[in-house]
């Protein structure tokens, strides 16, 4: 079987006590698009219930949904997620794992680390877990979500990757075993 | 300055792309003359005060959406559509 093959395999790892950053592989991206009226009621008949606003990520059983433009959707799986395959034909599917990489932060300056990087109020009060947001991150769009009181997974491109490593881990240099 | 996204709410202005301004008529496809077309293209005004204007969603949810903004104070006004 054909190995996916991780595009930070080269990134410097990032070593430290209190905060903790690594690759969160082993998902299936999938987006969801439909143009007719009735499309959010097809998705949540086999998906369950979508999240009703944009900042928030709903949770159904392993599949997390993220509402991510008008009439469009990312639905993260486990890699053996078959929801393309339900609802192919319903509406617009679009695999998307290959061209996304799952970063993970999770430790006590994760907040700090979030907020030099990104203009959104990641503020334990304000940003909570299972909110979500659209935004951008070294000039490239990335999605953020709020996983635990201080845990965050980054989705970013893949072809971005390396660059979007650089600079979370560059972020976090104050944090790190050594510079 | 933070501008209201129809989908995503208010956001940073840094996550959004100008779009020019909302107000020019584009000419009808194949009308006018090279005059007509050369004006459309390259003559802009710079208001001072009220000003509608595009602006995409560009690092967010994607959108084009319409905005009055106050170019003199930055005081952001309705989404227009």
């Amino acid at each position: 079987m054909l190995e996916r093959r991780s595009a930070l395999a080269s990134a410097k790892p990032y070593v430290s006590a209190a905060l903790k950053i690594a690759e969160r592989p082993g998902f299936t991206l999938t987006q969801f698009a439909g143009l007719d009226g009735d499309f959010e009621n097809k998705l949540s008949a086999v998906i369950g219930t979508l999240p009703d606003k944009v900042a928030r990520a709903q949770v159904n059983g392993e599949r997390t949904i993220f509402r991510i433009g008008p009439a469009q959707f990312w639905i993260v799986g486990p890699e053996t997620d078959d929801a393309a395959s339900r609802l192919a034909g319903l509406c617009a599917v679009t695999p998307l794992s290959s061209s996304r990489v799952r970063i993970a932060l999770e430790g006590a300056p994760a907040r700090a680390v979030l907020a030099r990087l990104m203009p959104v109020d990641f503020d334990a009060a304000v940003f909570t877990l299972g909110n979500a947001a659209l935004t951008g991150l070294h000039h490239t769009p990335v999605t953020v979500h709020c996983t635990g009181a201080d845990a965050f997974d980054i989705y970013a491109m893949r072809t971005f990757a390396l660059d979007v490593w650089d600079a979370v881990t560059d972020a976090a240099r104050e944090f790190a075993a050594s510079r | 300055m933070m501008l209201p996204c129809p989908h995503c709410g208010d956001r940073d202005v840094s996550e959004f792309r100008y779009g020019g301004d909302a107000s020019k008529q584009r000419p009808q496809h194949g009308t006018g003359d090279l005059q007509t077309w050369h004006d459309y293209f390259f003559l802009f005004e710079n208001p001072k005060g009220p000003h509608t204007e595009y602006w995409q969603h560009v690092l967010g949810c994607r959108r084009w959406f319409k905005l009055a903004r106050n170019t003199a104070t930055n005081e952001i006004g309705e989404v227009v559509s």
